[in-house]
């Protein structure tokens, strides 16, 4: 949560009345190991990827982004 | 009960009845509250209902426009707020159960700015839980259940910003706010077949948002017109001190575009709305490029430089995702979450080395730089927002659309990454329907901060078109 003015994120925790809600459920392919191994795989290749490309020494990051 | 040409008037029609007296905000925001109850639970698009706020702000407005006081175009105009934004003292759950009791005490600041605007905050809509950051698989991961399209409910409505597509299509709510990191406003409003602007990074506070991505988050209007876009932006735009990524710069929004279209340059790629397209959809799109065509600009052939958009801006969603969410990943609750690759991708993220996210926000500058040269040969580019219309509302949503493979032409399929990632802002304008019966867009992105020629393209765009004037069979 990007935090309030007081640099505190404020909220409380209640239940209220009027909130919808449906019992997701979700088919499954892979089971939460299988899409752990998956999910670390492509994370991997993601990095593998980016790790072939010239990268120039000057290229900074830029963590305030600015377009 | 008012009439459906009320309920699907746009933002600027409903201004000049209210002024008028017409209709009073008191009748338009109750149309819209009894839809929102009625209809929102059919589509799983409703979050919360926010009566109470929403009575009091169209009173207030009915007692302006008696003393003939008009604050804005959206003075006494219900709207529906994604529910990752906060609303003081009403649920903001940001889609998940793990959330599913959390209030705020404080308004987002784009929800105060439409409050002083005049507008009526009517509801909080349904959304992907967190907005997807993990890389969900089904349309079933969102605290409400899958979002039903309002044209075919076998469908989804798209996401993250689910509800508020389908809200504003079924005529729920005149217009709504949605949020993008990467591709969650121009989904859902090109699988609604509704008119959604991504604005340019920093454009729009995220002061009171659920934060996905630090550097990739934007909030922006999902809408019936681009006038209308344009209209709602001027209002939630500005400098905002609690935004650290705040731009400081403001939209104004002109009625003309000083500029003949003849002057502008429009880049594309034939391979888009042909081999890269659905088939079902490639009639629309070619019949939306001929429109843009005949507007009498320069159509210039263009591909994006090769670059790994998608990867790039995987990796950085990934590792500012899973470090946003570090303390639930690890908690008691995450399981309570249902979509397990979504789980599985937030899990991963935490296991990224510090080295692999540098250097894709280090690529991301090189990929800035690369994408302002081509903005020296065209002035915007034109795609389809999304390859074809929408997906089954059980379909594994990961198998579909996969990238060309290496070595052959990409146009400019990845532009939705690509601009995400370079910040430009972007606008989705339905152009027509598939050969199954959806809805179908096409997309313009421009230069950082350049909405005007958005707007005014899409204006101009759907004063040739009607599409956006379409009507889906939701019935009372």
């Amino acid at each position: 949560m990007r935090k309030s003015d007081s640099g505190k994120a404020r909220f409380s925790r209640r239940s209220f009345g009027q909130m919808l809600v449906a019992a997701p459920v979700a088919p499954q392919v892979l089971s939460r190991n299988e899409e752990v191994k998956a999910a670390n795989e492509r994370r991997l290749l993601n990095a593998r990827t980016l790790a072939k490309l010239d990268l120039p020494a000057a290229a900074e990051p830029a963590f305030v982004f600015r377009p | 009960m008012l009439p459906d040409d009320i309920l699907y008037s746009t933002i600027s029609e409903l201004a000049v009845l209210l002024k008028a007296r017409k209709v009073s905000s008191k009748e338009l925001t109750q149309a819209c509250l009894d839809r929102l109850e009625k209809l929102g639970p059919r589509y799983n698009a409703l979050a919360a209902l926010t009566p109470k706020i929403a009575k009091k702000k169209a009173e207030e407005a009915d007692d302006l426009f008696k003393r003939d006081r008009v604050r804005s175009p959206l003075q006494g105009i219900p709207y529906g707020a994604k529910d990752l934004l906060a609303a003081a003292g009403v649920g903001t759950t940001w889609g998940a159960a793990p959330y599913r009791s959390q209030v705020f005490d404080f308004d987002a600041t784009v929800i105060q700015k439409l409050g002083k605007a005049g507008a009526v905050l009517a509801g909080k809509l349904a959304m992907i839980e967190l907005a997807g950051g993990g890389g969900y698989r089904y349309p079933s991961a969102s605290l409400q259940g899958p979002c039903k399209n309002p044209w075919n409910p076998a469908h989804w409505s798209g996401g993250s910003s689910s509800g508020s597509g389908a809200a504003v299509a079924a005529a729920l709510v005149p217009f709504a706010l949605g949020s993008e990191t990467n591709g969650s406003i121009l989904n859902p409003s090109s699988y609604c077949g509704v008119t959604g602007l991504r604005p340019t990074y920093g454009l729009v506070s995220r002061h009171g948002a659920m934060a996905l991505s630090w550097t990739m988050d934007k909030i922006g209007p999902m809408c019936r017109s681009a006038e209308d876009c344009g209209l709602v932006l001027k209002v939630i735009s500005g400098k905002d001190s609690l935004d650290p990524a705040s731009s400081g710069k403001s939209y104004y929004y002109l009625a003309e575009y000083g500029r003949p279209f003849s002057e502008l340059r429009i880049g594309h790629h034939p391979i888009d709305f042909q081999d890269r397209a659905a088939e079902s959809a490639r009639p629309a799109f070619q019949a939306a490029l001929e429109v843009f065509r005949k507007l009498g600009p320069k159509m210039v052939e263009i591909s994006l430089p090769d670059m790994p958009y998608r990867e790039v801006a995987g990796t950085i969603i990934q590792a500012e995702g899973s470090a946003v969410f570090e303390p639930l990943i690890s908690g008691g609750q995450f399981d309570q979450m249902p979509d397990e690759r979504q789980k599985a991708g937030l899990r991963a993220g935490l296991e990224m080395p510090a080295r692999d996210y540098l250097r894709a926000v280090r690529l991301r500058r090189v990929i800035q730089d690369k994408l302002r040269e081509v903005f020296t040969q065209v002035d915007v580019i034109l795609s389809p927002s999304y390859p074809g219309p929408a997906a089954g509302l059980d379909e594994a949503l990961d198998r579909r659309f996969q990238p060309p493979p290496a070595g052959e032409k990409r146009g400019n399929t990845d532009i939705v990454s690509a601009g995400n990632l370079a910040g430009l802002p972007a606008i989705s304008l339905p152009c027509g329907f598939s050969t199954t019966n959806l809805p179908v867009a096409v997309q313009l992105v421009a230069r950082p901060f350049d909405e005007h020629t958005l707007i005014a393209l899409g204006r101009e765009f759907q004063k040739q078109t009607d599409w956006h004037r379409r009507r889906p069979p939701v019935g009372g």
